[in-house]
């Protein structure tokens, strides 16, 4: 990303962020008429679904909608098919109150443009991290692809989360080493069929049954890898419903316990089917390994969550993808989380992770 | 079975044996042999069960207390039966899908994408639009017998309001050549124009063009864009000029200087254009080029004809965008710079004895334009200021150098609620046909001279226009525009043809698929 002087004059003058809300939200005194809730993706071909994760059970059971329905407070539920970006460009224009399990490339890339969010919960960590090649490739490791040309949806966490993998094998600078494009899943898929890429991180299950890939790598829940999504609201609708914040965090606390119980393990695999993402068999494959639950359902703000955070802003900014600092200053935002932990007397429930993601409890 | 055998053979073996010795063993023997007859008693049981076991299936696993369906049924086997119906439901699915595409779906022999527009409108005038009687004999179409007036396209009495005859578009786009890997891809687009005219609709060709992408268009927002495109396209010059398709038009009616310097049709040629240094924001992947360009070699013969002189014409455009985050409030603001520059080829008129279509002389006609563009959602504000130069065949006495220099601006001011124009919301994920509503408020000051020469005094107009566009559905939008019209007398009584002013409504709706 180049700088340029004039910008930094510009910008030097330019203040606030325009949000400028373009369809007028009523807000009564006391609570609003409607609460509207983002999360950074949708199912196939555009089905208004989230995929997984414990935010995702909070839509397939209704938890939301039943926290409000004696108010008649309508839940606006939107499902953004660009990813992180766009549900930043509909906060930007002040349509959205709330953000389910937004990555933190985006997350972060928008709060060093003037986005004004508090930062609630972690929405999830933990993942399985697949690379995958062409299936007539002839590379072996990662390594036997220097110079080639990779894809990943830019401007979404999965652009860190490449280079994160990359560095890991050696590759300190992508997108000298390589040639790294922009596309979406489908042009991704396309593309390793034609052999005109030579790799991307996707869930392989479906492309080597259909021949089309193979994996090369394989990362199972590192830390290192694999960064806390998060759950935030907009500053302005915190100020104006601290209360409303409350109870969407408690139900949120209630359902992360709820999917963390062994005995609703077949039941989450079947929900997070209805999305057309994954299938059933993936989600067996991904999730048998997490022999508990809370390891990766974990809504903590711990200190492997602040840390992941900060290592996300120092990658972003090494590979030029912001251009101002970010500042974690009143931006995580514990009171609620705190409050329903110990309402709910799960207080100590949730494994903890050091800076180093590390357990230090159990 | 083959365990069965010998455990039996064991057994009678022993009790042969034992049945001889069985005075000459002692106690403890004999308690010993009970024993192993016992065991081997025992063996044979579990091989009858197991063997029971075997020839029965399997039962229905039982939920244990608070256990969930979706447990259940992770423990319960599928059998042959459900594994051969899923297969044949399948094998059903494949079938449907062949069939449909064989009979149904329409092929084609590469990527294609078609689409077209239906444009109808209803206009209204005060004071009303006068029959044409000098100027052009129309030709009626049939020929009117006594009495009946022509059915030509104009007014044949005063006419205050009429539907608009419809307007109608068809088109298709595609990829010639996909390149996956660098994204230098060809494509092409033919689009065809009907417009009613005399009791007819008259076809032409619009867009027919292929286009290469000699930057690799491979979805990196960083990286800079280009393409060569060849055939018959839009003239990149300001922005009015590039807005004269009815599905792309915010303003129902163009600026007055679009079609009065003659930058109001296409042309056919090749065009040079992209852009350099993009500033991007991740926020939302907002890009905004540091600077636009297009540089354009056409016939200037306008549409569908071939060049009628050896001379082409050239049109350059640069375009300045500020290179700001999304959220700055100076966010896509544009400044705007464009040229065109032709030779027509001139004919005196009266010239008693000239063959019409020869040339006499070469007249230099240049266009230079001037723009200015904020959009900052929901308000927009634009200005364009446009002159043009022309040669004349001789001098006259209004322009006694022989040039006709004519000049036309126009500002805009809009404002829109909805999130029409938010790529975030129209691609949402929802079931339904789901599309976000949106209003645009605006009003445009707009006048044209078209010759300033001090001694035309009567030819400018300025029109004030106040509208409203809603756009209800995916494609669909509903324009309503209200114009009043001064034109400039010159001292001069206004007339029938000529009013003081007009006012009038136009209301226009346009669809596309």
């Amino acid at each position: 990303m180049k700088r340029r002087s004039f910008n930094a004059t510009l910008l030097a003058g330019l203040g606030a962020p325009a949000l400028i809300g373009l369809s007028g939200q009523a807000r009564a005194a006391g609570k609003p008429t409607a609460i509207r809730i983002g999360f950074p993706g949708a199912g196939t071909g555009g089905r208004p679904l989230p995929t997984s994760g414990y935010p995702a059970n909070a839509v397939f059971r209704s938890e939301i909608e039943q926290e409000f329905a004696s108010e008649g407070i309508k839940v606006e539920w939107k499902y953004f098919v660009g990813a992180g970006p766009a549900l930043n460009e509909s906060f930007a224009n002040g349509l959205l109150d709330f953000a389910f399990g937004h990555g933190d490339l985006p997350l972060l890339v928008g709060r060093s443009t003037g986005l004004k969010h508090k930062v609630l919960m972690s929405a999830g960590r933990g993942s399985d991290v697949y690379f995958v090649s062409p299936a007539n490739s002839p590379a072996k490791t990662i390594a036997d692809l220097k110079g080639k040309t990779l894809s990943v949806q830019k401007g979404t966490a999965t652009q860190l989360q490449l280079y994160r993998v990359l560095a890991k094998y050696g590759f300190n600078d992508p997108e000298k080493e390589f040639r790294i494009i922009s596309q979406i899943r489908d042009d991704q898929v396309a593309s390793l069929s034609t052999g005109d890429i030579a790799g991307a991180l996707l869930s392989p299950f479906g492309l080597e049954a259909r021949g089309v890939a193979k994996r090369v790598a394989e990362i199972f829940d590192d830390p290192d890898i694999s960064a806390p999504s998060t759950v935030w609201v907009g500053e302005a609708f915190e100020q104006q419903y601290p209360d409303i914040v409350q109870r969407v965090v408690t139900r949120l606390v209630k359902v992360a316990h709820w999917s963390t119980q062994e005995a609703n393990r077949e039941t989450q695999y079947q929900l997070w089917t209805r999305s057309g993402v994954n299938t059933y068999i993936d989600n067996k494959k991904s999730w048998d390994r997490v022999k508990d639950l809370r390891t990766r359902l974990n809504p903590l703000l711990d200190d492997y969550y602040v840390a992941a955070i900060k290592k996300s802003i120092d990658e972003a900014k090494k590979y030029r993808l912001i251009r101002r600092e970010v500042s974690l200053d009143g931006w995580i935002e514990r009171k609620y989380l705190n409050k329903a932990l110990a309402d709910l007397k799960l207080e100590n429930y949730w494994p903890t992770q050091d800076a180093s993601g590390k357990f230090t409890r159990t | 079975m083959h365990l069965f055998k010998t455990t039996a053979l064991a057994t009678a073996a022993l009790l042969a044996l034992s049945g001889g010795a069985v005075h000459a063993q002692s106690t403890s023997e004999i308690a010993t042999l009970k024993n192993t007859v016992e065991d081997l008693r025992k063996q044979v049981q579990e091989l009858r069960s197991l063997l029971q076991k075997q020839a029965t299936p399997a039962a229905e696993p039982v939920a244990q207390e608070g256990e969930s369906q979706e447990s259940l049924d992770a423990r319960t086997a599928a059998s042959k039966a459900d594994i051969q119906g899923l297969r044949t439901d399948l094998e059903n699915y494949k079938y449907d899908q062949s069939r449909t595409l064989e009979r149904n779906v329409p092929s084609v022999v590469r990527n294609t994408r078609i689409g077209g527009s239906i444009t109808l409108g209803y206009a209204t005038q005060n004071p009303q639009t006068q029959p044409v009687t000098t100027g052009t004999t129309l030709s009626p179409s049939p020929a009117p017998t006594t009495g009946t007036t022509n059915s030509g396209a104009g007014a044949t009495a005063p006419r205050s309001n009429t539907f608009l005859g419809p307007v109608i578009g068809l088109n298709f786009a595609g990829n010639l050549y996909r390149d996956y890997a660098e994204g230098r891809n060809l494509t092409y687009r033919l689009a065809l124009n009907g417009t009613s005219t005399n009791g007819t609709t008259t076809i032409a060709t619009t867009d027919a063009y292929i286009r290469y992408s000699f930057q690799p268009a491979s979805g990196n927002p960083e990286d800079p864009l280009g393409t060569i495109t060849l055939g018959q396209q839009i003239v990149p010059f300001g922005q009015d000029v590039q807005a004269i398709d009815p599905e792309v038009k915010a303003v129902i009616g163009n600026a007055g200087f679009v079609s009065g310097l003659g930058l109001s049709g296409r042309q056919t040629g090749v065009v040079v254009s992209g852009d350099y240094d993009p500033y991007v924001d991740f926020t939302n992947n907002y890009r905004a080029p540091l600077v636009a360009y297009a540089l354009g070699l056409f016939n200037g013969n306008g549409a569908n004809r071939n060049d009628n002189n050896d001379y082409r014409d050239i049109a350059a455009r640069l375009v300045y965008t500020l290179p700001v985050d999304y959220a700055s409030w100076l966010r896509q603001l544009q400044i705007g710079t464009s040229y065109y520059r032709g030779y027509e080829s001139l004919i005196s008129g009266s010239a008693s004895g000239t063959i019409q279509n020869t040339e006499q002389s070469k007249g230099l006609n240049t266009r230079t334009g001037f723009d200015i563009n904020w959009t900052h959602l929901p308000f927009s504000v634009s200005y364009e200021w446009a002159y043009g130069k022309k040669q004349l065949f001789a001098g006259n006495a209004t322009n006694p150098d022989g040039y006709q220099r004519g000049v036309g601006q126009y500002v805009n001011f809009g404002y829109t609620w909805g999130e029409q124009f938010l790529n975030s919301s129209k691609q949402q994920g929802k079931f339904d046909d789901y599309w976000p509503k949106s209003y645009q408020a605006f009003v445009r000051f707009d006048e044209f001279d078209p010759n300033r020469s001090i001694k035309a005094v009567a030819d400018k107009q300025f029109i004030t226009t106040l509208g409203l566009n809603v756009f209800f559905a995916e494609t669909t939008k509903f324009q309503i525009n209200y114009l009043h019209t001064r034109n400039q007398l010159g001292g001069a009584a206004p007339t029938a043809a000529k009013p003081e002013s007009i006012n009038g409504w136009q209301a226009q709706l346009n669809a596309t698929f």
